[in-house]
């Protein structure tokens, strides 16, 4: 029995508050869609309701199909084949992770503009022009950029599932007769199709929630909707209407989330398994393989780079250089005060759960985990309603108090957008953190506790040293989030105030991408820090191959 | 405590100091919400800064967001100025209440009357025309009016831009404005069937797109054209080359001529230098820098046209007054909705 | 529990005729095997293997007990040596007939039950060549034959460890082998169910008429198997005596 059971002291308070972050906007979304829309609704649904409703669900649906086929077959082929690159292979596959997909959607749209460098340069090679490709400007080419950008979280998903689980499994299978492919067909798909399907769910509500990659490809989603109509309809309940529907998909794809991730669980063999023994490739299936495993690679991480590097060359003398240092100096310092906050807050929740364990603070940690599903766009509309009011609230307060008014101190500050921030990443924090207090098992605050320390005692000496490496890969994801969001910093950012993504959002916008090249290789360059490290906390097989040597 | 434990938090707070400091009723500031962001803007501030020691603060963003975010603040507002880069958002702003009239002798004297709004709520900085260009593919005479644009003739030729772009907006607006809605939406649908692909991309890549081949007719604002022909890298040059510009409806009430402006905010916190920022944008000093680096026609009469310009040539402007765009915005909006414009 | 009144129907394996009992079903000879920069597990093994005999190989674990088995089912290469089976030789210089051209059963330490699949799926997935009725009637016969019928339609993680291993094993008999391998067998089981599941297991495998090979570090599995006993040593296997 846990110790602290006994006196849930301010914990389950303490949960209570942080969760407001993520229900506030929530509920405030779900409740002005109940406002008179005063007919802008009644227009928006002649008129582009069906369009919003096709385009998203039509692009969930590629997204989710290619990035299912691409992270599947690449993980495969790198956990259960020997060729050369494969380690390099493994590690540069999460590459397209780094690059957010509207900077994929920039660069691409950029490379096949008609009358383009590239399609300039076709012409005068071989008579053909990027117009005989499919537009990159079209529901097939969002659909494209996101698959290309999004495939990583299916393939970090798959590749621990085969790597844990296909080992044995395939062997079993071919002791009773069944040879690779059959193998692969009817045990190893099956038994990692749950964790295919989770990494599918998240791939969903990046998809749903894109606003940069589908606004820039002139694709009306949900997303976009609830921008335009906050913007142009002038009408704050159409836009709520929209952000309403657009949670409910989002709540469809958590959901399925929820229920493979539970399954997977079931889904795990023993526990003492063999590591995967890897086929090593004849020449021409290396071949393949290599290709295979590079063309992901090339179009979701180095042709956009190379596109930006080109365009940044070109634009040296601008101010480009000048434009990626202000606003890079600028994203650095919100980020990092925001992942400071997210991280605090994240274990001030998971503290909660550990000393009052209960429905009331399970529930707002579960609360927390949600954010990260909620769609820019719609915690920008969901928290700008409420933080207007408490600033207006508050300055009447000192007005007849004081006689003062001290001034929008959150929507005309730096606040909205860290507030804006927690909501979206404390998830990211959470969990990160959820793991490593998962491994920190209760005995020990026992033996803490019986030797006499305090609780904030046992927190500094013995939990928070233990927690330390979690904690500082929990702030360095949230920072990377941070630097690359996009749709809430566009709606709740203050005076001054332009991150690296409005920036180049603005001037890619604006055509002046190559002045908006370098700032777009910083953002980039920034996310490749933790792909590094998720890679190395991601590898089972090659530690566990170490580990595991013969016996 | 060790300095080492103390030093990353005190970092973290001295930043978030910084952030949140808002530093926006300070002495010597003026508060911009702008819908221009061009480079010039940082020299134009700078010289501002120099000349009067006020230092600018600015939001950038689009002009509706900017407007959604005044009315969300309401009378807290730190904004002082209001700049758009279309008549039809100024007269937004005017409906929404946010601007107030100002007395400027320095105003009065540089700019014309009919650059200013008549009850002296806003004042036009800038002239932009929106033009057609052909193809060197078509003759000279190929086009020469809105018009024609939704001629059957022109079937698949078309290259426009979204309707979610204001100055689209405006264009339609004038044209309700002009010939009245059902003409307008009869307009609309003709344009849409003519579009040589889906509305994408800005002003810029419609001519990109039309040197390409993609079509053989676009429509864009002026300066787009010159900053590709002088600014433009090799290749935007060799486009731009290819493309013939042309004012069109001259026989009739002229070319779509829009504003880019500013108004004073009612609510503003720096009222008094918030007016000195606009005098100095109409001296010919900051003319020079707000509207011919930009290649837009300035408001101040007697200024040196660039090279480009000149080359443009001499055209005639519809004299619309710029808030029958504001008026008839919602209904041009829900015009191109109808007409399946995206 | 109704371990050795099967059906008459019962699979046998039939379709390859018995070699003679004195000749071995699976002949093992001169067998070297290292992981690559490993030190050497096997190093000039030889063991044979007969039908209906239920022989033992002990050894402390790291003594390559597990390596044998997977020479034997072809999941790894030999160095040197030869592995027949049923007269065929298995492996040379150029060739290496994969596991499932060998006709090995594999019982898995923790047993491997596909996760995904039912008990009954589980058992009739190695059951080749039949129309599909027919499978899965096979596989009920397996499945009652070990004493599970009740749990045709359960998912491994719903079954307990005992359970688990008569479904692996009659999965294991269900693909016809020539030849049995368990993998330290009963060691995941607590003493108590390891005593009444031990003999069941062994005379299921004996009536069947299999040849079968169990490793393990624990004598008293060996005397319940009641057949041949090695020790493995060095890499070599070497006849024991168990007391």
């Amino acid at each position: 029995m846990n110790l602290s059971v006994l006196r849930p002291g301010p914990w389950p308070l303490i949960a209570l508050a942080v969760s407001l972050l993520v229900v506030v906007p929530l509920a405030t979304v779900v409740f002005a869609s109940l406002g008179d829309a005063q007919g802008s609704w009644a227009h928006l649904a002649q008129t582009r309701l069906g369009t919003y409703t096709r385009n998203t669900l039509t692009l969930a649906a590629a997204v989710c199909a290619a990035t299912a086929v691409i992270g599947t077959a690449t993980a495969w082929v790198v956990t259960t084949c020997q060729f050369p690159g494969r380690r390099l292979f493994a590690w540069a596959l999460l590459l397209p992770l780094t690059v957010p997909a509207y900077l994929a959607a920039y660069a691409y749209t950029d490379l096949l503009e008609p009358g383009g460098q590239l399609d300039a340069a076709l012409r005068a090679q071989t008579g053909w022009s990027t117009l005989d490709l499919p537009p990159a400007r079209s529901l097939a080419g969002a659909a494209f950029v996101l698959s290309i950008t999004l495939y990583p979280y299916v393939y970090l998903a798959a590749r621990a599932s085969f790597a844990e689980q296909s080992g044995a499994a395939i062997e079993v299978s071919r002791t009773l007769g069944r040879g690779p492919w059959a193998s692969f067909f009817r045990v190893a798909l099956p038994m990692a199709r749950p964790s295919i399907a989770a990494g599918a769910a998240l791939v969903l509500m990046e998809t749903l929630g894109d606003f940069g990659a589908v606004e820039h490809c002139a694709v009306d989603t949900f997303a976009t909707g609830v921008f335009h109509a906050w913007r142009s309809l002038e009408s704050a309940t159409t836009a709520a209407r929209l952000a309403t529907v657009l949670i409910t998909f989002v709540a469809f794809a958590v959901l399925l989330e929820g229920i493979t991730r539970r399954r997977a669980r079931f889904y795990q063999l023993g526990t003492r398994l063999p590591p995967v023994r890897r086929t090593t490739l004849r020449p021409a299936a290396a071949v393949a393989a290599i290709v295979g495993c590079a063309l992901p690679v090339a179009m979701g991480f180095a042709l956009p780079v190379a596109a930006f590097a080109r365009l940044a060359w070109s634009a040296v003398e601008s101010h480009a250089v000048q434009i990626a240092i202000e606003a890079g100096l600028r994203s650095a310092s919100v980020a990092a005060v925001a992942a400071a906050i997210a991280v605090v807050l994240a274990l001030a929740v998971r503290f909660a759960r550990r000393f009052a364990p209960g429905p009331a603070t399970a529930t707002p940690a579960a609360a927390c985990r949600l954010g990260y599903a909620i769609p820019g766009t719609v915690v920008g509309l969901g928290l700008l309603i409420p933080l207007a009011a408490m600033d207006r609230g508050f300055n009447g307060l000192t007005l007849w108090a004081f006689d003062w008014r001290p001034g929008l101190i959150l929507t005309g500050t730096a606040a909205a957008v860290v507030i804006g921030y927690q909501t979206r990443f404390l998830a990211v924090a959470t969990a990160l953190l959820d793991g490593a207090f998962k491994r920190l098992r209760p005995s020990l605050d026992e033996a803490a506790r019986t030797l006499g320390s305090s609780r904030l005692e046992m927190i500094r000496r013995v939990h928070l040293p233990l927690l330390r490496g979690s904690v500082a890969a929990a702030a360095l994801l949230v920072f990377v989030d941070v630097v690359k969001e996009l749709p809430a910093t566009l709606m709740l950012r203050p005076f001054n105030f332009d991150t690296l993504a409005v920036r180049v959002y603005q001037l890619a916008g604006d055509e002046r991408l190559p002045e908006a090249s370098a700032a777009a290789l910083v953002i980039i360059a920034i996310g490749v820090i933790p792909v590094a490290t998720l890679s190395r906390l991601t590898q089972p097989s090659s530690a566990r191959t170490k580990s595991l040597q013969p016996q | 405590m060790t300095p080492r434990c103390i030093g990353l938090p005190l970092t973290l707070v001295l930043l978030a100091l910084t952030l949140f400091a808002p530093g926006l009723h300070a002495q010597g500031v003026v508060n911009v919400y702008t819908s221009r962001h061009y480079d010039t803007d940082a020299e134009l501030h700078g010289l501002f800064t120099q000349k009067t020691g006020i230092r600018v603060n600015s939001i950038e963003g689009n002009a509706d967001e900017l407007l959604a975010r005044m009315r969300n603040e309401g009378d807290l507002s730190p904004a002082d100025v209001f700049v758009a880069v279309d008549a039809g958002r100024l007269q937004k702003a005017v409906d929404q209440g946010v601007f107030t009239p100002f007395e400027s002798d320095v105003v009065e004297q540089n700019i014309p009357d009919f650059m200013r709004h008549d009850q002296g709520l806003y004042i036009g900085l800038s002239k932009r025309v929106r033009v057609l260009y052909l193809s060197d593919r078509v003759a000279s005479d190929f086009v020469t009016t809105y018009a024609d644009l939704a001629d059957p003739r022109l079937k698949g030729k078309v290259l426009i831009r979204s309707s979610g772009n204001v100055y689209n907006q405006s264009l339609l607006a004038s044209f309700i404005a002009n010939y009245g809605q059902a003409d307008t939406e009869a307009w609309a649908r003709g344009v849409v069937d003519n579009m040589a692909r889906v509305p994408q991309g800005g002003d810029t890549s419609q001519i990109r797109a039309l040197a390409a081949g993609v079509g053989d007719v676009a429509v864009g604002n002026h300066y787009y054209f010159a900053r590709m022909l002088v600014l433009g890298d090799a290749s935007d040059k060799a486009a731009a080359q290819t493309v013939r510009l042309v004012f069109p409806d001259q026989q009739g009430r002229g070319a779509h001529t829009n504003i880019s402006g500013i108004g004073l905010i009612k609510t503003a916190p720096n009222r008094d230098n918030a007016i000195r920022y606009i005098e100095f944008l109409t001296t010919p000093e900051a003319q020079a820098i707000y509207a011919l680096k930009n290649f837009e026609y300035p408001a101040v009469e007697g200024l040196e046209l660039p090279e480009v310009l000149k080359s443009f040539g001499e055209f005639k402007s519809d004299t619309l007054n710029a808030a029958e765009l504001g008026r008839y915005n919602r209904d041009a909006v829900e015009a191109m909705d109808r007409a399946g414009w995206r | 529990m109704p371990a050795v009144d099967r059906p008459s129907t019962h699979p046998r394996p039939q379709s390859t005729p018995q070699p003679p009992a004195s000749e071995p079903v699976v002949c093992v000879r001169d067998a070297a095997f290292a992981y690559p920069g490993g030190h050497s597990l096997l190093d000039g093994l030889s063991l044979d293997l007969y039908a209906g005999a239920v022989t033992t190989v002990i050894g402390p674990s790291g003594s390559g007990k597990t390596t044998l088995l997977r020479v034997i089912a072809g999941l790894e290469r030999l160095e040197r040596g030869t592995v027949e089976i049923a007269g065929r030789a298995m492996n040379d210089r150029r060739q290496h007939t994969p596991p499932e051209r060998r006709g090995v059963g594999y019982l898995f330490q923790d047993h491997a039950l596909f996760p995904h699949m039912t008990a009954l799926k589980n058992i009739a997935f190695g059951v080749r060549g039949r129309r599909r009725v027919e499978r899965l009637a096979l596989a009920k016969h397996w499945l009652d034959d070990v004493g599970l019928a009740e749990f045709a339609d359960a998912m491994p993680h719903t079954l307990s460890g005992g359970q688990q291993q008569r479904v692996a094993l009659a999965r294991a008999l269900a693909s016809e082998p020539r030849v049995v391998l368990l993998d330290e067998p009963f060691s995941s089981l607590d003493p108590e169910m390891r005593d009444q599941l031990c003999p069941q297991t062994f005379e299921t495998l004996r009536s069947v008429g299999v040849a079968t090979l169990i490793v393990t570090h624990m004598p008293i599995i060996a005397k319940h198997a009641g057949g041949p006993v090695f020790e493995i040593n060095h890499g070599q296997a070497s006849r024991a005596k168990i007391g």
